[in-house]
């Protein structure tokens, strides 16, 4: 699904030059749930954003579900991230002057679908996340947890290959932060590959894999304890 | 996608309405100041008759004094002698050619009702009706046999024909002017070119029209003197009404028709030649100094646009670009207000022209809002200008046309002040504002 | 503070310096020129005619079968009916009156061989009542006798025997004299070289203005009165002056009542002379009218865009602001930070506007009949735009001065 080989990120100023990434090596396999941990500062984000296609990596090569990105235009990397990729962000990210409907709206809207496709997807989206009925609401209506909830089902409208989490939970209490989690379980259970960034050491237990960024590179910490437990929970999570 | 846009530019403008309204203001207060000026510009200089001012020439001769030309540099009276006027209209060398000047008479009505009035009137040729094209109401113009037999007839304006025969047709009917009785042949409708280009030396180029016609050479009899502009540089020979008609006075205006380039030479030739002819008989003591200029060059020449105009058009254009620079200001303001916005919607897979079309849609929607304000605050404007400059009246409106160019200019305006934005927005990167600290 | 660094901000982030430096830039550009346009039209607007600018009125008619000599007969009726009639001090028959824009003019020359130096002057027709009728100001010599004044038909040439002239036009004329009043008993000249011809000067009336202004010359000044009964074909003219308080009543009246004193003619409507004066000021009211209005919303959109740019620069460096009050800036230094930058970017703008003012002054001077700037309107003007472009950043730099420092610590 994901194969990065030998990344190179390289932040340059006129006086310095940052090596984010080096020799940066890592495959992820369709339905995997990975937990990315490390030190701040230590590369995490620069990885997520790569992934995500925000921004461009500077060496090395990068396969995408089977499409080299390495090189592709602006509008080409926007497509794919429209159309393959979701993301959850840390802080949500909700536009605010947009009520719930037309926040998860926009994505779709890029896509160009009908506007019968368009309602019926933003319809399962969010009873995927328990909000249905609440789609006329502006996102400061809604608690942090809500408003994660929403932002998943954002991302999950367009049918993502992959989603992409960067600290999903770091700005929600513990039971919030159990209620998202329990979603993004059962989103993985029906077969989207998930990639999570987090330092909640519990939380990336509950993944199935674990990777861990140091000084720009990685080391795979691939959990040997992934249990059926998680997988009950993820079940429940589903149907609650 | 287009509605898109336009819903989000909308829901964007409702969500900032102070904001808005400033710039829609600033786009208004610009347009509004710019298309007030370039209206009555626009009718100063306009073409007062489009299909042919390439064919109607005004005639200058120099007859003016050996000593020094009429006008620096070096060019010759704005009008003609009676002499050569009179010639020239005889000769008949062109398609169409008319002397003329005005004169003031008494209208008596016969309806005792109405009053004796002082009006304003033109001694022409019949010519006069096929070059410079007036509608006629009822009737037409006399005939040249007509000019020739001195025949006492009238064309009247359809101002004048409502005075004093309350609108009916008055063809056939009689119209006494300063005691002489004179048959009305036609009435015309409203005689209104803008600017009034056949004669701008005489009055103003913006004014009245004239209220009757006359054939010039009724003036065999009449002996009116002009009551427009007279120039003379040379006392006339004698004391008498046939003096002034013999001096070298200029107070007649002609014109003529040429309808091709080579007719215009030719007749350029026969001026030529008609002037070598005179200095044989010791008129004309100037170098050969003979001008045809058609009707654009001739407005031109007699500085029909107001140095005034100029001026008020140029700062008031000034004055636009300040607003939109403004309007650049407040808008790259309120864009990159929102690039945490555009960094989300660059990260569920906006293109950069996505982005850019969104925001450009924005100020489009500014540009009509500020178009329709700034239409408002233009016709405000227009009747402040008539308030206090009655007499340029007929400049003082907005047709279709420039309604639709103050629109046009309006929204391109502001696309144009969104470009800068626009194009800043488009290129906030996608990763950029996620992580929300 | 320092400038340095607040400059060197300035400079990395232009954007802001070229949107506010262009604004300040053709704002001062236009308004300096603007104004002393204004400052000009405003001066023609006061100008004084020389006459009882109040109280005269002038009333034409057109006869409508009457030769030369039934013309003259009705103008004696008329002036005999007017110089009786209440309310009238005086009634003369003339041409034309200041500030009208038609009028004759002549050229005339100060002595019997041209010598190269003449002056353009206006000519009114006028009589032996000319001080009273008008309400002129004679400051020498003496007004026409009533045998001096002739009848003039328009085959006639003007040759008068005598003349009164405006102060201007004699010192104008007679160069080597130190006051009008010495150009008493000299001659004016006119005429073509073998038929020369002059007029005695036996009055100078002081402030008084030809119907119209020239480019060229400045006939604005200069007037020659001439003894003679205006008879142009079958019209006439009269200037005809109230006494104080009772010219409306003659405004509303003297034409029905010269209409009924000869029915042969017609009478027009009068004129008074302040319509003749607002006529004569359209053009200069309307464009000061126009640039004032440009000016003033000039200034507020100016003061807008300002509020409007500092605002969000305000809003974007919130977090910043915070630290540095969190690191012990005073509100006094905040306040300070965002007036000098703004200061800086101004007068950056004032000193490009400096130049396109004078780029654009110079092109209307030659272009149009402007003169060349006073330096003291370019320096007046960037020092008051300035003012205000700092005062217009106070109400957002207040705002920024009220952050407070705790903003800092927090997230969002």
């Amino acid at each position: 699904m994901l194969t990065m080989k030998d990344l190179s990120k390289v932040y340059r100023t006129h006086l310095v030059e940052t090596h984010a990434l080096r020799e940066f090596s890592i495959h992820v396999d369709e339905g995997e749930f990975v937990a990315v941990t490390g030190p701040s500062g230590s590369g995490k984000t620069t990885f997520m954003n790569i992934a995500g296609l925000l921004e461009e990596h500077t060496g090395g090569s990068y396969q995408l579900d089977g499409i080299e990105v390495s090189g592709l235009s602006d509008s080409q990397r926007s497509k794919i991230r429209n159309e393959k990729l979701g993301f959850i962000f840390q802080g949500f990210n909700l536009i605010p002057d947009l009520n719930l409907f037309d926040n998860v709206d926009v994505p779709l809207r890029y896509r160009g679908f009908s506007s019968r496709e368009r309602k019926q997807r933003i319809e399962k989206a969010l009873e995927q996340v328990g909000l249905a009925s609440r789609r006329r609401h502006y996102p400061a209506e809604l608690s942090g947890g809500q408003q994660q909830r929403v932002a998943i089902a954002r991302a999950l409208a367009g049918d993502p290959r992959i989603l992409l989490a960067d600290e999903p939970t770091g700005n929600l209490d513990s039971a919030m932060a159990r209620s998202v989690m329990e979603i993004l379980e059962g989103i993985n259970a029906d077969g989207t590959t998930i990639i999570m960034v987090t330092h909640d050491p519990e939380l990336a237990a509950r993944a199935r894999r674990n990777v861990h960024i140091i000084d720009g590179q990685v080391t795979d910490l691939t959990s040997t304890f992934a249990n059926t437990e998680v997988g009950v929970e993820a079940e429940l999570g589903a149907t609650a | 996608m287009t509605r898109y846009y336009l819903w989000l530019a909308l829901r964007s403008l409702k969500g900032s309405p102070w904001l808005s309204g400033l710039m829609v203001l600033a786009i208004a207060l610009g347009i509004g100041a710019f298309m007030t000026c370039y209206a009555i510009f626009h009718a100063m200089a306009g073409n007062p008759i489009p299909h042919k001012s390439d064919q109607l020439y005004s005639v200058r001769l120099d007859t003016w004094s050996p000593d020094e030309p009429y006008m620096e540099p070096d060019l010759p009276p704005d009008q003609l002698t009676y002499r050569d006027a009179r010639y020239l209209a005889e000769a008949g060398k062109a398609r169409y050619q008319t002397a003329m000047f005005r004169v003031g008479m008494a209208v008596q009505p016969d309806n005792p009702d109405v009053k004796p009035m002082f009006s304003v009137g033109r001694m022409t040729y019949s010519d006069f009706f096929p070059m410079f094209e007036p509608r006629f109401l009822y009737g037409g113009p006399w005939s040249r046999e007509q000019d020739g037999d001195h025949s006492p007839v009238v064309v009247l304006s359809r101002e004048l024909n409502d005075k004093v025969f309350g609108g009916e047709n008055s063809v056939g009917r009689k119209l006494t002017l300063d005691a002489s009785d004179y048959t009305v042949v036609g009435v015309l409708d409203t005689f209104n070119p803008v600017p009034r280009y056949y004669d701008v030396i005489n009055g103003s180029a913006f004014g009245d029209e004239d209220e009757f016609y006359l054939p010039f050479t009724l003036n065999d009899q009449l002996q009116k003197r002009s009551i427009g502009n007279n120039s003379c540089w040379k006392a006339p020979p004698e004391n008498s009404y046939q003096g002034y008609l013999d001096s070298e006075c200029v107070w007649l205006g002609f014109w003529v028709q040429l309808d091709s380039d080579a007719d215009r030479r030719a007749y350029k030739d026969f001026l030529d030649n008609y002037v070598r002819e005179q200095k044989k008989l010791g008129r004309f003591e100037r170098p050969l100094n003979n001008h045809l200029d058609d009707v654009m060059s001739w407005l031109k020449v007699q500085r029909v646009v107001a140095d005034d105009a100029h001026i008020q058009l140029g700062l008031s254009f000034a004055f636009l670009i300040v607003c939109l620079l403004n309007t650049v200001g407040l808008m790259l303001a309120k864009f990159l207000r929102r690039s945490g916005e555009v960094g989300v919607r660059r990260a569920l897979g906006a293109s950069r022209v996505q982005i850019f079309l969104q925001y450009l849609a924005e100020s489009g929607l500014l540009g009509v809002g500020g178009a329709l304000a700034g239409l408002g605050l233009a016709v405000f404007g227009l009747a402040v200008v008539r308030k206090i400059s009655p007499d340029i009246e007929v400049l003082t409106h907005l047709d279709t046309g420039l309604l639709l160019f103050a629109l046009a200019v309006s929204v391109a305006a502001s696309l144009l002040a969104g470009l800068y934005p626009a194009w800043r927005a488009c290129r906030i990167a996608p990763a950029a504002q996620l992580k929300s600290q | 503070m320092e400038i340095r660094p607040i400059l060197s901000t300035v400079l990395r982030n232009p954007v802001g310096l070229v949107l506010i430096g262009l604004q300040v830039a053709l704002t001062l550009a236009i308004v300096v020129n603007a104004l002393y346009i204004i400052d000009d039209r405003l001066n023609n607007m006061q100008v004084k005619a020389g006459v009882d600018e109040d109280n005269i009125l002038m009333i034409r008619s057109a006869g409508i079968d009457s030769d030369f000599e039934a013309t003259l007969d009705s103008v004696h009726q008329d002036l005999d009916y007017l110089r009786h009639r209440p309310g009238v001090v005086s009634a003369m028959s003339t041409n034309t009156l200041p500030l009208t824009q038609s009028g004759w003019s002549s050229d005339i020359e100060s002595q019997e061989a041209p010598d190269g130096h003449s002056i353009d002057t206006a000519i009114y027709f006028s009589d032996e009542t000319l001080v009273d009728s008008m309400g002129l100001k004679l400051i020498a010599g003496r007004s026409f006798r009533a045998d001096e004044v002739e009848a003039f038909s328009m085959n006639d040439e003007l040759r008068p025997a005598v003349t009164i002239i405006s102060a201007a036009a004699a010192m104008d004329l007679f160069q080597d004299i130190k006051s009008p009043e010495e150009a008493l008993g000299r001659r004016v000249w006119s005429g073509e070289d073998n038929d020369r011809y002059s007029s005695e000067v036996v009055g100078i009336v002081d402030g008084v203005k030809a119907p119209w202004r020239a480019l060229s010359t400045n006939i604005f000044d200069h007037v020659m009165f001439v003894p003679k009964i205006f008879a142009f074909g079958k019209l006439t003219a009269y200037v005809v002056r109230a006494e104080p308080g009772a010219f409306d009543d003659l405004m509303k009246n003297v034409q029905s009542e010269l209409a009924e004193l000869n029915t042969q003619r017609v009478v027009m409507e009068p004129n008074s002379f302040q319509e003749i004066r607002e006529r004569f000021l359209r053009a200069d009211k309307a464009l000061a009218t126009m640039l004032i209005t440009v000016v003033v919303l000039l200034l507020l959109v100016n003061i807008l865009g300002i509020v409007g740019l500092v605002s969000f620069w305000v809003t974007q460096r919130t977090k910043q602001i915070g630290t540095r009050r969190a690191l012990g800036a005073t509100r006094g230094n905040i306040l300070r930070y965002f007036l000098i930058e703004n200061a800086l970017i101004s007068s950056m703008g004032v000193a490009l506007g400096a130049l396109a003012a004078l780029a654009l002054n110079n092109w209307l001077v030659t272009q149009f009949k402007v003169d060349r700037l006073p330096w003291e309107y370019l320096a007046g003007g960037s020092v008051a735009l300035l003012l205000l472009g700092i005062a217009a950043a106070c109400v957002p730099a207040m705002r920024a001065a009220a952050i407070p420092p705790a903003i800092a610590t927090r997230s969002v």
